[in-house]
């Protein structure tokens, strides 16, 4: 009975669940039939590669969940400039350690007055319409409702009716279905053409300006998606309009490195470019001298002490380099094949979601902070430049989380002993420049424990 | 000035947020890009008073870009100020802005920015000024240039136009002379033509009405004679000789007096009579041919020539007619009447003394019959 769908209420007391394959029954099908019976509960969707939740209250669409996705609703506040990052991280935290509860990110953001509620609401239809698309492209999979109170803690903020959804979803799907065979790949790095010759004739829509503004040859199709706010849909289509304008062109497909700057074969000798790096002297170079690019604070090599820093984002730099380096000798040790836990595409991939933190370069097989610092350093820049620095720290929060996830998969406790070991020296007896109340130990702990 | 437009294309969003954070502080509106073709392609282009371009992007290049904004119309006026990495900057100097209107070192310091972006919009709004006045004196100068060749053509034009008017009012004089004389040639004609039927109208008239008089004349004198003879023998028949007496007389002028006594007197009286009324009728004619005419053409020409004007201005002779006809008998029975009743007098007169003579003759011819008859046969 794979193809088939069932109705479980055998255990008396629990919620009835009805669960089936979607090759079975469409998802408009199971959509509709959630929306004409009013019903209320939670919609798991399955598919090969990501699950999907959308939460349904009295047959209309409310929320929607997915692990990894691409439109936080945080990011969609902070990449559209309603909110700060300092803010979304504020909330996150009282939210995590304070609460401990499942109260709702919107609702804490609209209490504090950060945004209005019609932004949370505008931001939460497109996270669910986004989910919704993907869902709805999906050719195999299954299915699981749970009938039940969705939570209760939140306010109505959006209630999406399923009919008109489905009329859109009907639009799109066989544009989206083109898209995604033609753009599936979210890694791939689009730049404009080089040969325009006279002023572009083809006029573009703003949401497609707005993708275009963003492109420089260094941000991936998922980075583009996170910092547009706009959607996969409309980004991809935007992205699909500009080749078809030839205005970009395709600039790297997977797995191959074209900037030259750097290169995944280059990572092999990392641990043999830390031995002869200057050291944490540059860091004391740049607080009291100009410095050429690439003799960045990053580059700093634990050798049992660590700093002075120029700045947090240099210490964040040295740590994550300082992590790498540690890895990567144990498998030189080891003679096993050389691993790294921190490459180029992890930082493109992963830490240019954030909006400003691309002053912090991939130069060389390493994080390098020093043209963040070159202009942190600046008489009259730190007034303007706290946007950045809460960006690239949190970048490189989360490049960290991704390298003791990675640490964790590869070395398992040995490499959790190394990541411990490094931190621990990072956390104390650290000089840092700027900014004087930055607490090494706070943000580590921050987004090693999250 | 605050509240003007920059256009930023830098490729780092971190780049773009520092200036654009202190440009916005400075009051001016910023718009991002993070690459060339973005720039070249905004909505807002063309309303941007400054682009700020970073010198090092990745595809289409900043000189690329600014050549491109240059040999637009729209966007040639747009200064261009280039952010040059402080690695490419070998000798400042020598550094080739290709077409921009300058340059800062990158990094930079964002009041160096905001200083420098107030330099090159000011330098802009210099250069506009001056670039205005220049267009206004050259303006000016060409207006005059203009008004002087305008004045000349129109001078021109004005003399030619002159002239032609001239020529054109001469023509048209030349011809309303030539058609006033024309009509005044016309006029005089018709005018003559006029007098002469009027002429021949009066003429016509006269004898008309001369002709007239004397059939009227004729007429009347006829009638009164014929009558006046017939009741004169009636009457001297009726009264003179007794029924008997004329029966014997008529017996007896029928059988006893000859044929030839009877012939004679007839033929004599058939000569005196025609002879009488010759006379009569000459004397009328003559008086007639003398009075008539005179009291018409002493009376009627006023009359006679307006109602000829009126009948020639209205073209219908006939009514003319009838009135002259009217007038002249009017004037007939005013003027010629009692001269036809004297006449008519004296011819009454003659005949009573022809009757006399009538009735002597008779008589007369009575005695002879009864002296013949008494004393003929014996």
């Amino acid at each position: 009975m794979a193809e088939s769908a069932a109705v479980k209420t055998s255990n008396p007391g629990r919620p009835m669940e009805l669960e089936g394959n979607l090759g079975a029954f469409q998802l408009p099908d199971i959509l509709k039939f959630l929306s004409m019976g009013a019903m209320s509960g939670k919609l798991t969707l399955s598919g090969d590669r990501r699950t999907i939740s959308l939460k349904f209250k009295d047959g209309r669409l409310v929320g929607s969940a997915s692990p990894g996705r691409m439109l936080r609703l945080g990011d969609v506040l902070v990449t559209s400039g309603l909110l700060r990052r300092r803010e979304l991280d504020d909330v996150l935290d009282h939210q995590r350690e304070e609460l401990r509860g499942p109260a709702m990110l919107g609702d804490m953001l609209i209490q504090r007055q950060l945004v209005s509620a019609e932004q949370v609401s505008q931001a939460l239809a497109l996270q669910i319409k986004e989910e919704l698309w993907e869902a709805l492209s999906w050719d195999s999979g299954s299915f699981k409702f749970e009938h039940g109170p969705v939570s209760d803690h939140t306010r109505d903020l959006v209630a999406l009716e399923i009919g008109p959804l489905l009329e859109e979803g009907a639009a799109r799907m066989n544009q989206w279905r083109d898209l995604d065979r033609h753009l599936n790949d979210l890694r791939r790095i689009y730049t404009v053409r080089a040969d325009l010759a006279t002023m572009p004739e083809a006029r573009v829509n703003p949401n497609t300006w707005r993708i275009l503004s963003l492109i420089n040859g260094r941000r991936s199709l998922q980075v583009l998606i996170y910092l547009a706010g706009l959607g996969k849909f409309e980004t991809l289509c935007a992205i699909d309009q500009l080749l078809g304008l030839q205005l970009i062109e395709l600039v790297e497909e997977p797995g191959i490195a074209v900037r030259g700057k750097s290169s995944p074969e280059s990572h092999g000798s990392q641990a043999e470019r830390a031995s002869h790096d200057p050291g944490e002297t540059g860091g004391i170079r740049a607080l009291f001298g100009r410095r050429r690019r690439g003799e960045g604070q990053g580059g700093a090599v634990y050798q049992g002490q660590c700093g002075p820093f120029a700045s947090c984002v240099g210490f964040g730099c040295a740590l994550l380099n300082r992590l790498n380096e540690r890895c990567g000798a144990v498998t030189q040790t080891d003679e096993q094949p050389i691993t790294t836990l921190l490459d180029e595409r992890l930082w493109r991939e992963h830490g240019l979601r954030f909006r400003r933190a691309d002053l912090v370069e991939w130069r060389e097989g390493r994080l390098d902070a020093s043209l963040f610092e070159h202009y942190a350093l600046r008489p009259g820049a730190p007034k303007y430049i706290t946007g950045c620095l809460e960006d690239s720290m949190a970048a490189l929060g989360a490049i960290g989380r991704q390298m003791i996830d990675r640490a964790d998969g590869q070395f398992g406790p040995r490499g959790m002993r190394i990541i411990e070991e490094v931190t621990l020296s990072f956390s104390d007896r650290v000089e840092i420049g700027w900014p004087a109340d930055f607490q090494p130990r706070a943000w580590i702990q921050q987004w090693s424990e999250r | 000035m605050p509240g003007e437009s920059i256009l930023l294309v830098d490729d780092s969003l971190a780049v773009q947020d520092i200036a654009q954070s202190a440009l916005y502080e400075a009051g001016y509106h910023v718009t991002t890009a993070s690459n060339a073709t973005a720039l070249l392609t905004a909505p807002m282009l063309e309303e941007a008073q400054l682009i700020v371009m970073d010198a090092e992007m990745e595809g289409l290049t900043s000189t690329e870009a600014t050549r491109i904004l240059k040999q637009h119309q729209a966007t040639h006026p747009i200064p261009v100020l280039l952010l040059v990495p402080e690695e490419a900057i070998g000798h400042p100097e020598s550094l080739s802005l290709g077409g921009a209107s300058g340059f800062l070192v990158k990094p930079f310091d964002p009041p160096a920015l905001v200083r420098k972006v107030g330099q090159v919009l000011e330098q802009q709004r210099l250069d506009e000024l001056a670039r205005n006045r220049l267009a206004e004196a050259a303006d000016r100068i060409m207006n005059q240039l203009a008004d002087q060749q305008i004045q000349a053509a129109v001078d021109r034009k004005t003399k030619l136009i002159v002239e032609r008017c001239i020529q054109n009012i001469t023509a048209t004089v030349d011809q309303r002379a030539r058609t006033q004389v024309e009509e005044h040639v016309v006029g005089l004609v018709s005018d003559k033509e006029q007098e002469l039927v009027k002429l021949t109208v009066r003429e016509v008239a006269q004898s008309m009405v001369e002709k007239l008089a004397a059939s009227k004349v004729e007429e009347a004198m006829s009638a009164i004679l014929n009558e006046q003879t017939e009741r004169a023998v009636r009457n001297a028949a009726e009264k003179a000789l007794p029924t008997l007496i004329r029966d014997k007389v008529r017996d007896m002028l029928a059988n006893m007096l000859p044929r030839e006594v009877e012939s004679r007197l007839q033929k004599a009286a058939e000569k005196m009579v025609p002879e009488i009324s010759q006379q009569l009728v000459g004397t009328v004619e003559g008086v007639a041919k003398r009075v008539v005419p005179r009291a018409a053409r002493e009376h009627l020409p006023a009359v006679i020539e307006s109602q000829v004007a009126a009948a020639l201005e209205q073209v219908v002779p006939r009514r003319v007619s009838d009135l002259v006809n009217r007038e002249l008998e009017r004037q007939l029975r005013e003027k010629i009447e009692p001269t036809i009743r004297d006449a008519a007098a004296r011819i009454r007169r003659n005949v009573v003394m022809v009757n006399s003579m009538i009735g002597l003759l008779v008589v007369a011819g009575m005695a002879v019959m009864f002296w013949l008859t008494f004393y003929g046969k014996g």
